[in-house]
C-alpha cells in the first residue's frame, strides 16, 4: 500500500497542508529581505512625523495612517507581485501544475504568507508608534479606525500585485505594480487634499480631506467612522477580487470552485464599487471629519461634554481636560489683554476653547462677552519639537488677541478707522503681541490694526506708552465715540 | 494497465508533435527512445496531466484526466519529473521536498518521514539542509527525482532524469529505477541507451511523434545486426530502426 | 570538414562593422528593449496628458510629485531592461559584453530621456524641462545601482525608496544637492549630485551587469 492509497481517514484535514504549506512560504519568504528598508523608511518618515506633532489619539492616527501606508504599501505591492511571478520566472509553473493540490490554493497560500510579515511589521510599527503616544500620556484613547484602514490596505495592495504577478510574469510587472501603487496613492491623496472628486477620499492615505489636521480633530467630538468604514469596504472587495480570480483560470480548481471564485469577484467588484461610490457622496463636516450619508449615524453627531478645566483669574480662560497642559500658555496669552479690556463695555467676561472648525469657519467666534476659541488652531504640528509655553503664549496672542481687541475697539462694521486702528495696536502692543511675521506655521490675525510706518502706528505706540490705568481710564470714557468714528487720531493721548 | 493510450495526438499550430500513438504499460521500467524533437517530451507531458492532448485517448491509472476530479485522483499517485527542472534557489532540498509532497497531498502526518526517505534515496541526505542554490546541477537533478519519488507513486514519469549525473549517481539511478518498477509504471524518456538497456524490460522508441518500435531491448539490439551505426548493440539497433523509419 | 568561421577565411573572420550592428540588435533584443522603449513613449505620453488635461497643478508638492513618478517608472523600466537573461554563459564571452552593456545603457537611456523631454515639451511644468532632465538622470542612476546591488528585478526598490525620502524633502523644503527633486531647476549642485550618480550607475552596470539574485 503506498502512501497516497492510505485509507481516507489517515488523510489529514487540507487545513493541516494548507497551514504547513503557509509556514514553508514564511520560512523562505522575500519579504523578510525587505524589512530592513521598511523599518528605514517607518523610522525616517512615519515615526519622525508623527512624534513630530502634539500627541493626541486621533491626532497621530491620521498622519500615521496617511504616512505608514505610503511607506509600506508601494514596497510591499513590489514584493507581491515578485512572489506571485514566481512560478513563471523559475520554471516552476508546470511541475506544480502536475500536483493534485489546487492551484489557486497552492497561490494563496504563498499570497498569504507574504501578507502575514507585512501584516506583522505594521502591527509592530503601530504599536511602537501608539507606545509613544502613550508614553506622552496622550488623553483619552487611541484611534482605532487608522489602524483598521492599514489592516485592510496591506493584503488588498499585495493581492492585487501578486494577482498581477501570477497572471502577467514579465520582468517589468513588479516594478510597475511598486511605482503604480506609490502614483494611486500620492495621487488620490494630493487630489482629494484639493477638493478634486469627493471618491478620490477612497485612497486610504485619507483620514480625512486636507493635509494634516489641528489637534483637537475627534477630541470634542466622536471620531466618524464613515470614511473608514467605505475605504475598509473597498479595500476588502479589491482584495477579494483578486484573490479570487486566481482559482477562475482553467486547472485553478474543480469546476465548482472556478464558478463560486467568479462569483467572488463579482462580488469583490460590487463592494469595491459600493465603498467608492459611496466615498463619493461623502462631505467634511465642520468637525473636519468626513460622514457618508448612507452610513452616518445622527447618534455621531454631538459633543462629548466634559468638565473644563479653567483658569483663576478674573476674566477666567477655560479649555479641554485634553488640553490642560496647554492652559499656562492660553493663560499668558489671554490675561494681559484681558486685563486691559477689564470692565469695558463689550469686553468678554469669559475665553473657552472650541473645536476647530473645517468649513471655512474663522477660529475665533465672538458673541456677546462669549469668546470662543479653537486653540488648537494655533498649536503647530509639525515642527519636531515640542514648543514652550512661551512659544505658545505668542502663538496664541498672535491668532486670538486681535480680533478680541477689534471686536471690542471697532465698531462691527468693517475695517477700523485709523483711530480705531491704533487704539487696537497700542492695545496689542500693551498686551505684549509679537510683531512682525513669525517663523515656521502660525496663525495671524489681521483685523486691520496700523501697520508699522504710518501715522496711526505712531499714535499706537504712543497708546501703548501710557500707564494701563491711564489707558484704561481714557477707553472708560471715550470707547462709545471711539467705535461710532468720532474720535480723530489727533485726538488720541 | 497503467497507462492506456490510443491514436494519441497533439498538435501546436501546424506542428505535428505526437502523431497518433498507441502505447499501453503496466508495472515495470518503459524506456522511451528518439532523437531531439520526436515528441518524447511532449507525450510525456500529456501522460503528467498538463498538457491536453489535440486527440485520442488517454487513461492513466485507470481513470481519465480529462475530469477534474479523476485528473485530481492520478496526480496524487504520479511522479514527474521535467526535462527543465524549475527550482526555488532559497529552498533547502528538504523544504523543496516537502513543498511537493504538501502539494501532492501526501498525508501529513507523513510528510516527514516520506521527505527523509526520499532525499536519502537520491543520496543527498548529508546535503539535505543545503539551500538549492549552492548545488551542483547533478544534485539538482536528484533533488528533481526527490521530489518525483516522494509521494511513493504508482506513476512516474521521468524526462532526461540523469542528466548532469556522474557515472556512479547513474548506476545508483538504474538500481533505484529497477525498485520502483517493482510496483509502479515507470516512463523514462532519455538519451542513453545503456540506461535503457540496464533497466528497462521495455522500450519504445519514438520518430516525427510517432512510435516505430516496441519492444524489448534486446529486440531492438536485434535490430541493429541488420545494418546500424554505433558501438553499442543497442546503439546500431536505434540506428537502424530510425534509419529505416525514415526511408 | 572545417566550418567557415574556423578557416579563417575572409568570409569567416568577424567584421565589426558587418556583425558589430546585429551583435547590438541581438544584444538590445535579448533585454526586450522593444518593451522598454514602449514603456518610454507611454511615460511621455503620460506626462504630456497629464500636464495638458491640468493633472499637474502649477505649485505643490503633486507639481513635482507626478512628473517624478513617471520619471521613476521610465529609470526603472530602463534598469529593469538591462538584467540578462542568460546569465553565467554571457559574462564569460569576453570583453564585448561590456562595450555592449555600456551602449545598450547609453541608446535606452537617450530613448527614455528623449521620450520624457517631447513628453514635456509644450507643457508648464512648475520646473520645467531641465529638471526632468536632471530628475530622469538621477533617477536613472539610482535605478542601475539598484539593479548592481540587488539585480534587475529588483531596481525599483531604491528609486521608490527615494522617491518617498524626496516626498518629505521637498515638503520640507531640505537644500542638500542629493535630493535634487528639492532644489531648483537650475542648480547647479543638484545637477552635479545627479549626474554623478548618473555616472556611477553607468560605469557599474556596463563593467559588472546586474547583480542576478539566487534567492527568491
Amino acid at each position: 500500500m503506498t502512501l497516497t492509497e492510505a485509507p481516507a481517514a489517515a488523510r489529514s484535514l487540507p487545513q493541516a497542508h494548507t497551514g504547513r504549506l503557509v509556514r514553508l512560504e514564511a520560512r523562505r519568504n522575500v519579504m523578510l529581505l525587505l524589512i530592513p528598508l521598511l523599518a528605514l523608511l517607518f523610522w525616517f518618515d512615519t515615526y519622525r512625523t508623527v512624534l513630530q506633532t502634539p500627541p493626541f489619539w486621533a491626532l497621530r492616527g491620521i498622519v500615521m495612517q496617511k504616512h505608514i501606508m505610503l511607506d509600506f504599501a508601494p514596497l510591499l505591492a513590489g514584493v507581491a507581485a515578485w512572489t506571485g511571478s514566481r512560478d513563471g520566472r523559475r520554471g516552476t509553473g508546470e511541475l506544480v501544475a502536475a500536483t493534485s493540490r489546487p492551484r489557486w490554493i497552492v497561490q494563496t497560500s504563498t499570497w498569504a504568507a507574504t501578507t502575514a510579515w507585512a501584516v506583522l511589521a505594521y502591527l509592530i510599527c503601530v504599536a511602537l508608534v501608539y507606545g509613544a503616544t502613550a508614553a506622552q500620556h496622550a488623553p483619552g484613547s487611541p484611534a482605532w479606525w487608522p489602524v483598521l484602514v492599514g489592516l485592510s490596505c496591506l493584503p488588498a495592495f499585495t493581492a492585487l500585485a501578486f494577482a498581477a504577478g501570477a497572471f502577467f510574469p514579465s520582468r517589468f510587472t513588479t516594478p510597475l505594480a511598486a511605482i503604480m501603487a506609490l502614483l494611486l496613492l500620492e495621487v488620490g491623496f494630493r487630489g482629494a487634499s484639493h477638493g478634486s472628486s469627493p471618491y478620490l477620499l477612497i485612497v486610504p492615505l485619507n483620514a480625512m480631506p486636507g493635509s494634516t489636521p489641528a489637534a483637537d480633530i475627534a477630541v470634542f467630538q466622536p471620531y466618524l467612522p464613515d470614511l473608514a468604514i467605505t475605504q475598509v469596504m473597498a479595500l476588502a472587495g479589491l482584495g477579494l477580487a483578486a484573490l479570487a480570480a486566481l482559482g477562475t483560470p482553467p486547472g485553478a480548481g474543480t469546476p465548482v470552485t472556478r464558478r463560486t471564485c467568479t462569483g467572488l469577484v463579482v462580488l469583490g467588484l460590487v463592494l469595491a464599487g459600493t465603498g467608492i461610490g459611496l466615498a463619493g457622496t461623502g462631505r467634511q463636516q465642520p468637525t473636519g471629519m468626513v460622514a457618508i450619508p448612507a452610513l452616518h449615524k445622527a447618534a455621531d453627531d454631538y459633543e462629548k461634554a466634559y468638565p473644563p478645566v479653567c483658569t483663576a483669574s478674573t476674566t477666567p480662560t477655560c479649555v479641554h481636560p485634553a488640553f490642560r497642559k496647554y492652559l499656562p500658555a492660553a493663560q499668558a496669552a489671554f490675561d494681559p489683554l484681558l486685563r486691559e479690556l477689564a470692565g469695558l463695555p463689550g469686553a468678554p467676561t469669559r475665553v473657552t476653547q472650541t473645536a476647530s472648525r473645517y468649513t471655512g469657519h474663522p477660529p475665533i467666534s465672538l458673541s456677546g462677552p462669549a469668546v470662543s476659541v479653537a486653540l488648537a488652531e494655533a498649536i503647530p504640528n509639525d515642527t519636531g519639537r515640542s514648543l514652550s509655553d512661551a512659544e505658545l503664549s505668542r502663538n496664541f496672542k498672535r491668532a486670538f488677541d486681535p480680533p478680541i481687541v477689534a471686536a471690542v475697539i471697532g465698531n462691527g462694521q468693517g475695517r477700523p478707522d485709523e483711530a480705531q486702528a491704533a487704539v487696537i495696536e497700542g492695545l496689542l502692543i500693551a498686551a505684549g503681541v509679537p510683531q512682525g511675521p513669525c517663523n515656521g506655521a502660525c496663525v495671524i490675525s489681521d483685523v486691520g490694526a496700523a501697520r508699522p510706518g504710518s501715522a496711526a502706528y505712531d499714535a499706537g505706540t504712543r497708546f501703548a506708552a501710557l500707564p494701563a490705568a491711564t489707558r484704561h481710564a481714557w477707553l472708560m470714557t471715550n470707547l462709545a465715540a471711539l467705535r461710532a468714528g468720532r474720535i480723530e487720531l489727533g485726538q488720541l493721548p | 494497465m497503467n497507462v492506456e493510450i490510443t491514436g494519441l495526438t497533439l498538435r501546436f499550430g501546424r506542428a505535428q508533435a505526437v502523431d497518433g500513438v498507441d502505447l499501453h504499460a503496466g508495472v515495470g521500467v518503459f524506456g522511451l527512445l528518439g532523437p531531439n524533437g520526436a515528441g518524447k517530451t511532449s507525450l510525456l507531458r500529456m501522460m503528467a496531466t498538463v498538457l491536453h492532448p489535440s486527440s485520442g485517448s488517454l487513461r492513466l491509472l485507470g481513470l481519465d484526466p480529462n475530469s477534474y476530479g479523476q485528473r485530481r485522483d492520478i496526480r496524487r499517485r504520479l511522479g514527474y519529473l521535467p526535462q527543465n527542472l524549475g527550482y526555488y534557489p532559497g529552498f533547502t532540498v528538504l523544504e523543496f521536498v516537502e513543498y511537493f509532497a504538501l502539494l501532492k497531498e501526501v498525508p501529513a502526518a507523513r510528510v516527514p518521514a516520506a521527505v527523509a526517505r526520499a532525499v536519502e534515496r537520491v543520496d543527498l541526505g548529508d546535503r539535505a539542509r543545503s539551500k538549492l542554490r549552492t548545488l551542483s546541477g547533478g544534485m539538482l537533478r536528484r533533488v528533481g527525482i526527490a521530489q518525483a519519488i516522494v509521494n511513493d507513486p504508482d506513476l512516474v514519469l521521468l524526462d532526461e532524469p540523469t542528466a548532469g549525473l556522474d557515472l556512479e549517481q547513474r548506476i545508483q539511478f538504474r538500481d533505484m529505477l529497477c525498485s520502483l518498477g517493482r510496483t509502479a509504471t515507470v516512463l523514462v524518456s532519455t538519451h542513453l541507451v545503456e540506461d535503457v538497456a540496464a533497466a528497462c524490460g521495455e522500450v519504445a522508441l519514438m520518430d516525427r511523434g510517432k512510435i516505430i518500435f516496441r519492444g524489448t531491448p534486446a529486440e531492438l539490439a536485434a535490430r541493429g545486426e541488420a545494418g546500424g551505426i554505433g558501438d553499442a548493440a543497442m546503439e546500431r539497433g536505434y540506428t537502424s530502426v530510425l534509419a529505416k523509419a525514415r526511408r | 570538414m572545417t566550418s567557415d568561421v574556423s578557416a579563417g577565411s575572409g568570409a569567416g573572420v568577424w567584421s565589426p562593422v558587418r556583425s558589430g550592428p546585429r551583435l547590438l540588435m541581438l544584444h538590445l533584443l535579448s533585454r526586450r528593449i522593444p518593451v522598454a522603449l514602449l514603456g518610454f513613449v507611454v511615460c511621455g505620453l503620460a506626462l504630456h496628458v497629464s500636464a495638458q488635461l491640468g493633472w499637474i497643478p502649477s505649485s505643490g508638492l503633486v507639481s513635482r510629485l507626478v512628473p517624478l513618478t513617471i520619471e521613476a517608472v521610465a529609470a526603472v523600466l530602463l534598469a529593469t531592461s538591462m538584467r540578462s537573461p542568460f546569465g553565467e554563459p554571457e559574462d564569460g564571452t569576453g570583453r564585448r559584453i561590456v562595450y555592449l552593456r555600456g551602449l545598450a545603457i547609453v541608446l535606452t537611456g537617450a530613448a527614455a530621456f528623449g521620450a520624457l523631454m517631447a513628453g514635456a515639451t509644450g507643457t508648464t511644468l512648475a520646473q520645467g524641462n531641465w529638471a526632468v532632465l536632471r530628475d530622469t538622470a538621477g533617477l536613472t542612476g539610482i535605478a542601475l545601482l539598484s539593479a548592481a546591488a540587488f539585480g534587475g528585478s529588483f531596481s525599483w526598490i531604491a528609486p521608490l525608496a527615494y522617491l518617498i525620502v524626496a516626498q518629505q524633502a521637498i515638503n520640507a523644503a531640505w537644500t542638500t544637492p542629493w535630493l535634487w527633486p528639492a532644489r531648483p531647476a537650475h542648480d547647479r549642485g543638484a545637477a552635479l549630485c545627479a549626474a554623478l550618480v548618473l555616472a556611477a550607475g553607468i560605469v557599474v552596470v556596463t563593467l559588472r551587469g546586474t547583480r542576478e539574485p539566487k534567492s527568491d
